[in-house]
């Protein structure tokens, strides 16, 4: 397969891929798709009827858009087989296979079992019905029932990404032949069944590497970093100081190795308070750590003590220091009995201890499954926001960016450092120091900015991903899994909605990592810290999902993007300013397809725009050669009036 | 703290302060006078000011603070900001600036001091300096000024007193106190006087206003009756009513009788598919059925059609009362009040707002008009819909219905149209509705507040169908609040037409005279020239209006021409399983098709007539309709989409739990608790989007201008045709703006009024111009066929009187 398409030859194949998809009434948007694809590819396959707004939507869209870029096929106008990806190969197909849609009732069509991929083509629709997910999004599969009288035996598919998928078909007459849901059990789960994840076979070459986004010297050095206070450490360099740190760390300039390693003593898992972000005029820093481990008899840690003392003095602008506890205040003292617990505002001078409110995995755990039932499959039109209320998802999500806001408000306008912490500090606190860096620094709002943030806040400072995820372990029951990353995601997009320019990348941005979340196409999200990813040797095996996003940059562009980037962001905690995230918990639902895509729109407003301005320049050249003596008396206004059109761009 | 002592004051101390003052600037009243910075209107009075005042403003706005000076007239609450260009002497007065409250709209007064909050009352002293003065207003906008600690003590207190003296709880008295205020100076009605009407709306009030729509949606089989001219038939009813050509008006006269209020069945509209939408009010059943008149009645009923759906509005829709009830607990929702400092605890809100009921209404409404919409869809029978009364939920659908299916309707002229046929002259008691003077709780119902509320979510599902802005319903929403408009002063067209003399009659009461309408009653000292509401220029700087359209939308597809019989496309919600002369009824989601649905049909003692009339219930084509209906609430999902151009398509709502929403923008403009600090203000004013738009609309003006001059200044013709030819390919890819002529937005250099007759811009029009043979039938955004298309670049300085142009062509 080749690798390197032209975008123009992109642009088409990614409309024709969705050829098939039978989301109706989206008649809006059609023309707009249309044009999109012809501007992209004149000769691409004639004006299809499917429209881009399916991006967000569809149970039948198929396949994600990202994946149908990646295929380098020419025509799958008749595709029957899906397009494979490199290193991708069919296990097995099976025929007459009865897709129980939840919203457009049976469908009849076979399926193929790749090891990347399940597909499932209708033979009896026309246009045909296509369903592609990764195995990677299966977070169960159940048999459902033994044979019925018309010997089919269904089965469930639990996905990550808030669906079930039920299938029914005919037990083979030969007993021995497996069922393909068998088969997709064993390539489903590939970690349970002792195989690889596809990630480490998927070899495509992008553009550009990914996993040369992130240079953690380089970023701190954009932050200012080492400065006369805060100094580079490679304690970690071995990762023995903390293992789910990573290797290079910013702490206070006087306190040296040594004492670092007997404040780790003190924190839970050796996590200690490093920096995350500074401020560049007021010095006031963001640093994050896990709960020191006071216990039931209130330890107490002259190092750790002296350390925060240190954290505060290097900003010369607060005499203060405020520790956020993520944890709500009883969540706090019960950890005690384990050993944890809260700074005692006796113990650590001129510091200030606030708590959170911001509940734990497995409450969060409990939201989201609350969630699914009220969305799928369908939707209970009388009760919805009672029922949506009883979820308290939305609750969680105010919780989250109250807290974050009140982070971002005391560094900027208290002027104030601050530490972060929850229990172990990589789920809450990755949470909260992410989105008020993304508040405080218009850098993380751009996209390379973004995936910056995410490797440096997620990924290196090792929220757990592998295990919260279960990446191909089909242990769904297992306690440690949570949509903790799912849910920072939601809060970044509730952001959006109320910054709408301030962001670089769109709403598909954030929808293709939550896709590539699960996928397990990239290499990304594999692993629970530096050290694993290190030891995997994930940068040489894998491809980096930054590596695919940078390599079309234009699909996940925000049009309207202006470069806010000294300004401060404080959303709206208020419920009611906040939304479900519709396009993303509720995109399989045929009857929520999105409207209009207005990013579309956008677009070609810009388009517009700078094809008149072209023009206009055009003819004022041309006027002023063909009439100098009358354009004189004129030519003043327009170009005072253009302007803020330049200053706009 | 300054608790009692100097600055505690009694407002009746204050009054003869205020008449003092109102006289001192008696003198002075003067067009364009400018008053410490306020451009106040003819003949309006400062009671107070206070300087150094900040205004809170909201998300929209770009949050944060703005520092201005505060008045309070007796008109308006007015703030000028600070650093605001001064307006130009000249130009037309706009009653209320950017920034301004309608002292009207005002519902309650909340002075915030250091230590605690009062509600002001007229009669209310204040025992504390406020820092911060709230008022809420009626369309509920929560208004937000804080005092400086430099604004001096006593202009705090004082125009804390002047607004809670002057603002009133409507009465009868205050209303018409108001409106003098506003309009009652002779400058003023001179002014209204001379101010042409918007002749892109149709008014819906004379023959031929009809006649053109009927046109429009080529209608045939309809004519348009006088037999209402002096309303003498049904007084609720507009003087003009289109009914079928069939019926002679004798015979017509004696079918009011037959229906509630004698609301017959009136035609609203025709679907480009040939269906006819009908409304009336219930049957009178206690009359005597003539043959002749059952032969009528029918007659009223199909048009010229085969199949008759009457849609019964009052089984499953949401009462006035509902409705009433539903705005008011979603007024306390959403305001919140730190006066009584009772608010829902925010994890709350989901179900608060949802126990309000109002959303669901609204849903309900949008359902019922997709259901109809359906029902047209399906081509060749006439949808009738039936309310007791005929006056507001009819209004709902009936309007609703069109907003859905016709394009045209979805411009600001032909919205505007549409309200003037659905509500205004079809007789919405907007009066009663909105209860200003307080006279009637009972009647009190904000229906047309709740279709606004669907169009909107219309309008957030599909915006690119729209070329109004949610903006412009705002604006709309927020002018009912402010009783100045004749629109909303009446409850139907007899009340609107006979207003006038009821004001002269407080001059000479003699009863003779009220026939003998002179015509002159503008000139009339009490009583102002109430304009309509549609004469935005009047309200709203040129700025607001703007943002009213959408300057870009979809392509409408050329060969659109409407005969009401449009059969080009195969289509599978065709009918044809009914028997001709079907009555059905759509009630409660399902149909039936009794046979005592209209009254005559079950004998009534003609058992004979019956037998030998051709028309007889048939039960055929039931499933037909279900399907019609069920379809829709599926989706459809199997269906491929239709052409997303095809114009005959409704724009069907999704109703979903999370697709219908709060219209935020409307609501929670005031909510306090959405109030979170904002340092960042945005560096521009403006939504990236209303920018961009601006600037494109910028970038075309000045193309059209250089084309022109380009036009002059070359003599090879075919050369200067390019860029538009080019345009105008581009407006086929989707692109193109509205043309209606459009304020431009900033001062243009030099006046169009030298530009040579343009010959490229024609072609720059939409590509339908070629397509419409005849030029009033189009189904399209546009003007009508008087506006010129040449139009769209500058307003032509001829065809409009100068007092009418913006700015930029006033001086």
């Amino acid at each position: 397969m080749e690798k390197s398409g032209s975008l123009d030859s992109l642009g088409s194949k990614q409309s024709s891929s969705r050829q098939p998809s039978v989301d109706s009434l989206s008649s809006t948007s059609t023309s707009r798709s249309d044009r999109s694809s012809h501007a992209k590819a004149p000769s691409a396959l004639s004006s299809d009827s499917v429209s881009t707004s399916t991006e967000f939507s569809p149970e039948l869209r198929s396949r994600t858009k990202a994946d149908a870029k990646l295929l380098r096929d020419a025509d799958k106008l008749a595709q029957e087989e899906p397009q494979l990806l490199p290193k991708e190969t069919v296990q097995d197909t099976a025929k007459e296979v009865t897709y129980i849609c939840p919203f457009l009732g049976a469908i009849r069509g076979t399926v193929s079992v790749t090891n990347y991929r399940l597909f499932f083509k209708s033979t009896d629709r026309d246009p045909s019905f296509v369903l592609d997910l990764p195995l990677g999004v299966i977070s169960r599969v159940e048999k459902i029932g033994g044979s019925s009288s018309r010997g089919e035996v269904s089965y469930g598919l639990v996905c990550k990404d808030v669906r079930n998928l039920r299938f029914a078909h005919k037990q083979p007459d030969d007993s021995l032949k497996k069922s393909i849901f068998e088969v997709l059990m064993k390539y489903a789960f590939p970690v349970s069944n002792g195989m690889q994840i596809f990630a480490f076979e998927y070899g495509h070459v992008f553009p550009e590497n990914g996993w040369k986004v992130y240079d953690t010297l380089s970023e701190y050095k954009r932050q200012g970093l080492p400065n006369e206070s805060w100094r580079i450490s490679k304690v970690n360099d071995q990762y023995e100081l903390c293992d789910t740190y990573p290797a290079i760390l910013v702490v206070p300039v006087n306190i040296p190795d040594e004492e670092l390693k007997r404040v780790a003593a003190f924190r839970a898992k050796g996590r200690i308070p490093v920096l995350s972000w500074i401020h560049p005029e007021s010095q006031a820093t963001v640093t994050r750590c896990s709960q020191p481990m006071v216990g039931v008899n209130g330890k107490r840690s002259k190092e750790d003590e002296k350390y925060l003392q240190a954290i505060m003095d290097a900003n010369a602008q607060s005499h203060k220091l405020f520790i956020f506890d993520a944890r709500p205040s009883v969540n706090a003292a019960a950890n005690k009995m384990k050993g944890g617990g809260y700074e005692s505002e006796d113990a650590y001078q001129n510091a200030e201890l606030v708590f959170l409110d911001i509940h734990n995995i497995h409450v969060m755990r409990e939201s989201l499954r609350k969630l699914k039932e009220v969305v799928y499959p369908n939707i209970e039109e009388s009760h919805w926001l009672s029922n949506l209320e009883s979820t308290h998802w939305l609750e969680h999500i105010k919780l989250i960016l109250a807290g974050a806001l009140r982070i971002a408000d005391k560094v900027e306008s208290g002027k104030t450092s601050v530490v972060v912490h929850c229990s172990d500090g990589w789920d809450r606190t990755a949470q909260l120091t992410s989105l008020a860096m993304l508040m405080l620094d218009g850098h993380y709002r751009t996209i390379r900015g973004f995936q910056v943030l995410l490797e440096k806040e997620w990924l290196s400072f090792g929220h757990r991903f592998l295990l919260r995820l279960g990446h191909g372990d089909k242990n769904h029951t297992d306690a440690d899994r949570s949509p903790i990353f799912v849910q920072f995601i939601d809060c970044v997009w509730q952001m959006t909605r109320q910054f709408p320019a301030a962001f670089e990348f769109n709403e598909y941005f954030l929808i293709t990592i939550l896709d590539h979340l699960y996928s397990c196409l990239f290499g990304t999200f594999l692993c629970n810290s530096e050290q694993h990813r290190a030891k995997d040797d994930l940068t040489k095996r894998t491809v980096s999902l930054w590596s695919y996003i940078n390599s079309q940059l234009d699909d996940f562009t925000n049009p309207l993007y202006v470069n806010y980037s000294n300004h401060v962001l404080f959303p709206v905690v208020s419920m009611r300013h906040l939304e479900l995230w519709v396009g993303y918990y509720i995109r399989w639902n045929p009857r929520m397809r999105p409207q209009e895509p207005l990013h579309q729109r956008y677009k070609e407003l810009l388009a517009k725009r700078a094809e008149l301005q072209k023009r206009v320049e055009e003819l004022q050249r041309e006027v002023t050669n063909r009439s100098v003596s009358s354009s004189s008396e004129r030519a003043g206004s327009p170009t005072r009036s253009i302007t803020p059109v330049q200053t706009f761009v | 703290m300054l608790m009692g002592s100097k600055t505690t004051f009694k407002v009746r101390q204050i009054v003869p302060d205020m008449k003092e003052r109102m006289l001192s600037h008696g003198g002075l009243h003067t067009r364009g006078r400018d008053m410490f910075g306020l451009h106040c209107l003819p003949g309006e009075c400062v009671l107070q000011r206070a300087v150094l005042v900040r205004k809170k403003l909201c998300a929209r706005e770009g949050g944060g603070w703005l520092a201005g000076t505060l008045f309070c007239t007796h008109f308006r609450v007015a703030f000028v900001p600070q650093d605001c260009q001064k307006p130009d002497d000249n130009a037309d007065p706009v009653l209320l600036g950017d920034h301004d409250v309608a002292l009207a709209s005002i519902e309650k007064v909340v002075a915030v001091g250091p230590s605690r909050t009062k509600l002001v009352t007229p009669n209310s002293s204040l025992k504390f300096t406020p820092e911060e003065l709230v008022l809420y207003c009626r369309d509920l906008r929560v208004v937000c000024f804080l005092f400086d600690r430099l604004t001096p003590e006593t202009q705090a207190t004082e125009i804390t007193y002047s607004i809670a003296k002057t603002y009133q709880p409507l009465k009868p008295g205050t209303i018409l106190s108001f409106q003098n205020a506003a309009l009652g100076s002779v400058e003023m009605k001179q002014f209204l006087s001379n101010r042409r009407r918007d002749t892109q709306i149709n008014w819906f009030e004379s023959t031929s206003d009809w006649e053109r729509d009927l046109e429009r949606t080529g209608a045939t089989g309809w004519r348009v009756s006088a037999v209402n001219d002096r309303f003498e038939m049904a007084t609720s009813l507009p003087r003009f009513n289109v009914v079928p050509q069939k019926v002679l008006d004798t015979e017509l006269k004696k079918t009011f009788a037959h229906f509630n209020e004698g609301r017959i069945p009136r035609w609203c509209w025709r679907h480009p598919r040939g269906s006819d939408l009908l409304r009336m009010a219930s049957f009178q059943n206690n009359i005597y059925h003539e043959k002749d008149d059952i032969r009528n009645l029918e007659t009223l009923l199909f048009g010229g059609q085969q199949q008759c759906v009457v849609v019964e509005l009052a089984e499953d829709m949401p009462t006035p009362a509902d409705i009433q009830l539903a705005h008011t607990r979603l007024r306390a929702l959403c305001l919140g009040d730190i006066s009584t400092s009772v608010s829902v605890p925010d994890d709350k809100w989901l179900s608060t707002l949802e126990a309000t009921r109002w959303l669901d209404h609204a849903r309900c409404c949008l359902k019922k008009a997709a259901e109809v919409s359906c029902l047209l869809r399906g081509g060749h029978m006439t949808v009738i819909l039936q309310e007791p009364e005929d006056r507001d939920l009819n209004c709902v659908v009936s309007s609703l219905v069109q907003v859905m299916c016709d394009p045209h309707c979805r411009t600001l002229p032909g919205f505007q149209g549409l309200v003037q046929k659905e509500w205004v002259m079809a007789g919405h008691r907007f009066l009663s509705r909105a209860n200003y003077h307080r006279e009637s709780d009972k009647e009190e119902a904000p229906v047309f507040l709740l279709f606004l509320d669907c169009v909107w979510q219309l309008w957030a599902q599909y915006p690119s169908h729209f070329q109004l802005t949610g903006d412009y319903l705002l604006a709309l929403h927020d002018s009912v609040h402010v009783p100045l408009f004749s629109t909303f002063l009446s409850n139907c067209q007899r009340e609107r037409s006979r207003r006038s003399q009821r004001l002269s009659q407080s001059y000479t009461p003699v009863n003779g005279w009220r026939e003998v309408l002179p015509r002159d009653t503008s000139q009339d000292p009490v009583d102002p020239p109430l304009p309509p509401v549609w004469d935005w220029s009047l309200q709203y700087s040129c700025n607001r209006r703007a943002r009213f359209t959408h300057p870009v939308s979809q392509p409408v597809s050329s060969q659109l021409v409407l005969n009401g019989n449009l059969n080009a496309h195969p289509d599978s919600h065709k009918l044809t399983d009914g028997a001709p002369g079907s009555v059905f009824l759509l009630s409660r989601g399902t149909f039936s098709s009794p046979s005592n649905l209209l009254p005559w049909r079950n004998g009534g003692g003609s058992g004979s007539y019956r037998k030998s009339h051709r028309r007889a219930p048939s039960s055929e084509s039931l499933p037909g309709l279900e399907r019609v209906i069920k379809a829709w609430s599926l989706s459809e999902p199997s269906k491929p989409p239709p052409g997303p151009q095809d114009p005959h398509e409704p724009l069907l709502p999704l109703l979903l739990g999370p697709c219908v929403r709060v219209w935020r923008d409307c609501y929670l403009r005031g909510a306090l608790q959405a109030q979170a600090f904002c340092h960042p203000t945005p560096a521009s004013m403006y939504h990236p989007v209303d920018q961009l738009a601006w600037e494109v609309q910028q970038l075309r003006d000045k193309l059209a201008l250089a084309s022109t001059r380009h036009a002059a200044a070359t003599t090879k013709k075919q050369e200067s045709r390019r860029p538009a030819a080019n345009l105008n390919q581009n407006s086929n890819n989707g692109t193109f703006l509205f043309s209606a002529p459009r304020p431009s937005l900033v001062p243009r250099g030099p006046p169009p009024t030298s530009t040579p007759p343009r010959a490229p811009i024609p072609a720059a029009a939409p590509p339908r111009l070629a397509g419409r043979d005849a030029s009033k039938r189009t189904f399209l955004f546009g003007h009508p066929a008087d506006a010129r298309p040449d139009q769209r670049y500058a307003p032509t300085p001829s065809i409009r009187l100068p007092k009418n142009n913006g700015p930029s062509l006033g001086s």
